[in-house]
């Protein structure tokens, strides 16, 4: 429904209409940010990152193809601006995961278990446990799993958005989630959630 | 035991990824084996827990007032662009007087400097004098109304004795006698490979666009056409494509037909590489008859062989302009050696050639039956290559010799323009032929047929000999990647043409 009203909105967008850039950062604002957030695990950099983005979209409508997926322009043209936004950071690769803590979430208490301390300490070790894994993947795969299974792209749209081959993708996702596995299989948590 | 490949699939098959039919074989597979059960089972895992900690990370949510303040800066920002526009309008209104103004002055300038032929010099050549820059030739070369290939080797047309004369002028090549090349010459190859790299860097593009493919290739054939082709890389030539002639008809007869010299012809085959649609390396050794759609025929002879334990490159290129038939083939027969193409020799040699054309215009040339030139009998009864030279010992008469192999089939034949030449020369060249001889087919276990090429025997040839590649390796020449190794055994000497780091053909020598 957002990918169909996205490129409606683009439309709309390139001949100047301010309302429909109000529609398309109600309806896009969250999946921006987040993806921003993932990358730099920062909020204010986030903020920034996407409010350049929408920015850069609105300036850009005009050249914005309706026959191209909406949903893979939008995620290509925010993956580039995070790459440039990390080069002007000078930093060479993705910010660790691991360094950087969830300012929300850390010490706040997980829905489903609220009033059991165990439960909670436990999905908080969980939880670390995947930021750590990830954060130990190389860099070509980290982005490509964070793209299938948190932005829940497809295969062609991940090719599409980092300029790989499908082939890359399978093989990129094939290793990272290889390598996730082998890293959470160490932890007797991940053992206990398989039985 | 899985494969590598097989587990990439597991992963694409979790994520629904897999075409109907490997996803039929990736389920049969995990009924039958519980290892790969377990491995499916635990990307599921994976995936859950990975979608459970984003649905974590979607509390991380926008920051309050963030819509608010876009739409605000939004309003803002399209607001000081129409103001801008605005002011712009107001100062291009004056714009076109100005530029009148500017121009006319411009006119006058150059009309003072030019002697005040304004007409002249404005517009040089039917050009523009604004435009007129210092081209160098390779660009030239890349225009799209650049001169067709074979129009601008320029290369003389009779077999003259001056014409065979500028030639050898010609092979005497800085490159075959390792000298330095001049700064000149240098400067020449730099831009060369410049523009290549150039060529690469838009042929990416296009293969990438899938549009400009075609138009790529006639760039890449312009592209080479200028250069001096036989000063060129002495083992190779190339033969581009005229314009005319669609890329799918040149790709298809330079494995086929109308490039009769690799029809059927392993031991040119070998040697052949596509460049690209346009073009075609013809190696060393090997006559080249070429006859494109337009009906011209165009013959390339490249030779080498040793003489006084020197490595002696040589080269005979012509090109023949006359109608399609073997009466142009035949015109490939300069007091060189020739090694004929499949088609040729049918032709020149064939076996109901009475008529034949080349036949004729040979008989003339030589005064005498091309019987007796062939001694096509005596080259029958020769079921190897050393009844054969026996047979050449014998014959005192012709500057030739027809080469048989153990069945029979002519391998080629040898014209030579003295007998004194041919008896320096045959030797070696049935050495050459020997390579040829010496292929065979076998039948491989699965009911195909391995054939054992030149390319086999050479890489056997070439492991007992000591290597070392000859001065001035033609690698930094142009598009061309071969070159000369020179092969020094305890029973043997020659040289292999490599291509990379791979003999593609061998020549010994007594």
């Amino acid at each position: 429904m957002a990918v169909a009203a996205g490129e409606a909105l683009m439309v709309r967008m390139a001949s100047g209409d301010v309302q429909a850039f109000e529609e398309m950062l109600c309806t896009h604002q969250g999946m921006a940010y987040r993806f921003a957030y993932r990358i730099f695990r920062d909020r204010h950099i986030a903020e920034d990152v996407s409010q350049e983005f929408f920015f850069k979209l609105f300036r850009n409508a005009s050249r914005y193809e309706p026959a191209g997926k909406f949903k893979t322009y939008f995620y290509k043209v925010l993956n580039n601006l995070c790459l440039d936004t990390l080069r002007r950071m000078n930093r060479k690769s993705l910010p660790d995961f691991q360094s950087f803590e969830n300012p929300v979430l850390d010490g706040m208490p997980e829905r489903d278990d609220r009033g059991a301390p165990d439960a909670h300490a436990r999905t908080r070790e969980e939880r670390r446990l995947v930021r750590e894994a990830i954060a130990k993947l190389p860099e070509a795969q980290r982005r490509v799993i964070v793209l299938r299974e948190l932005e829940e792209l497809k295969y062609r749209e991940i090719a599409e958005v980092l300029g790989l081959s499908l082939n890359e993708v399978k093989v990129l996702i094939h290793r990272g989630r290889k390598s996730l596995l082998k890293i959470m299989k160490r932890s007797p948590l991940f053992e206990g959630h398989e039985s | 035991m899985m494969s590598d490949e097989m587990r990439e699939l597991l992963s694409a098959y979790v994520d629904g990824e897999l075409r109907d039919s490997d996803a039929v074989r990736i389920e049969a597979l995990c009924k039958r084996d519980p290892a790969i059960r377990k491995e499916v089972s635990d990307y599921r895992k994976l995936r859950a827990r990975l979608r459970a900690w984003d649905e974590d990370e979607h509390a991380v949510d926008v920051p309050p007032g963030f819509t608010r303040r876009m739409v605000e800066q939004a309003r803002a920002q399209q607001r000081a662009a129409e103001r801008a526009r605005d002011r712009v309008g107001l100062w291009l209104r004056p714009l076109p007087v100005a530029a009148a103004v500017l121009f006319a002055a411009g006119i006058g300038l150059v009309a003072a400097m030019a002697g005040g032929d304004t007409s002249v010099t404005i517009h040089k050549n039917g050009q523009p004098l604004a435009i007129k820059t210092v081209q160098p030739a390779g660009s030239l070369a890349l225009a799209d109304d650049a001169v067709a290939p074979f129009d601008a080797l320029k290369l003389p047309k009779d077999d003259s004795a001056a014409f065979r004369t500028v030639m050898r002028q010609r092979l005497d090549s800085r490159i075959v006698n390792g000298e330095p090349m001049s700064d000149q010459a240098i400067a020449r190859r730099d831009e060369d490979q410049a523009l290549m790299n150039a060529f690469e860097a838009k042929r990416i593009r296009t293969v990438a666009t899938e549009r400009r493919t075609v138009a790529g290739g006639r760039r890449m054939a312009s592209l080479m056409a200028p250069f001096e082709v036989v000063a060129a890389p002495l083992e190779s030539l190339v033969l581009l494509k005229r314009p005319q002639i669609p890329a799918s008809v040149f790709a298809a007869e330079a494995n086929s037909k109308t490039l009769s010299g690799l029809d059927n012809d392993s031991e040119s085959n070998l040697y052949v590489q596509s460049l690209d649609q346009r073009s075609v390396v013809v190696p060393a050794g090997t006559v080249w008859i070429a006859q494109d759609r337009s009906r011209r025929t165009r013959v390339v002879t490249m030779s080498s062989w040793i003489r006084d334990g020197q490595f002696q490159p040589m080269v005979w290129a012509d090109q023949i302009e006359a109608p399609r038939g073997p009466g142009s083939h035949a015109r490939a027969f300069a007091p060189q050696s020739v090694v004929l193409g499949p088609q040729a020799r049918r032709e020149l040699i064939g076996r109901n050639g009475k008529d034949n054309a080349a036949r004729k215009w040979l008989e003339q040339k030589y005064g005498r039956k091309l019987s007796d030139v062939f001694r096509r009998d005596a080259a029958r009864r020769g079921r190897i290559v050393k009844d054969m030279m026996r047979a050449l010992e014998r014959d005192t008469r012709a500057n030739g010799f027809v080469v048989l192999d153990k069945k029979g089939k002519v391998l080629g034949a040898e014209l030579f323009g003295t007998r004194d030449l041919m008896l320096e020369l045959a030797p070696s060249l049935l050495h050459g032929y020997l390579i040829e001889t010496n292929a065979i087919s076998t039948r491989a276990p699965s009911g195909g047929v391995t054939v054992t090429t030149a390319i086999d025997l050479c890489d056997e040839i070439m492991g007992g000999c000591r290597i070392e590649e000859a001065p001035g390796g033609s690698t930094d020449w142009r598009a061309d990647l071969r070159r000369i190794n020179l092969m020094r055994g305890d029973k043997l000497r020659g040289h292999g043409l490599m291509l990379g780091d791979r003999p593609v053909h061998v020549t010994l020598f007594p």
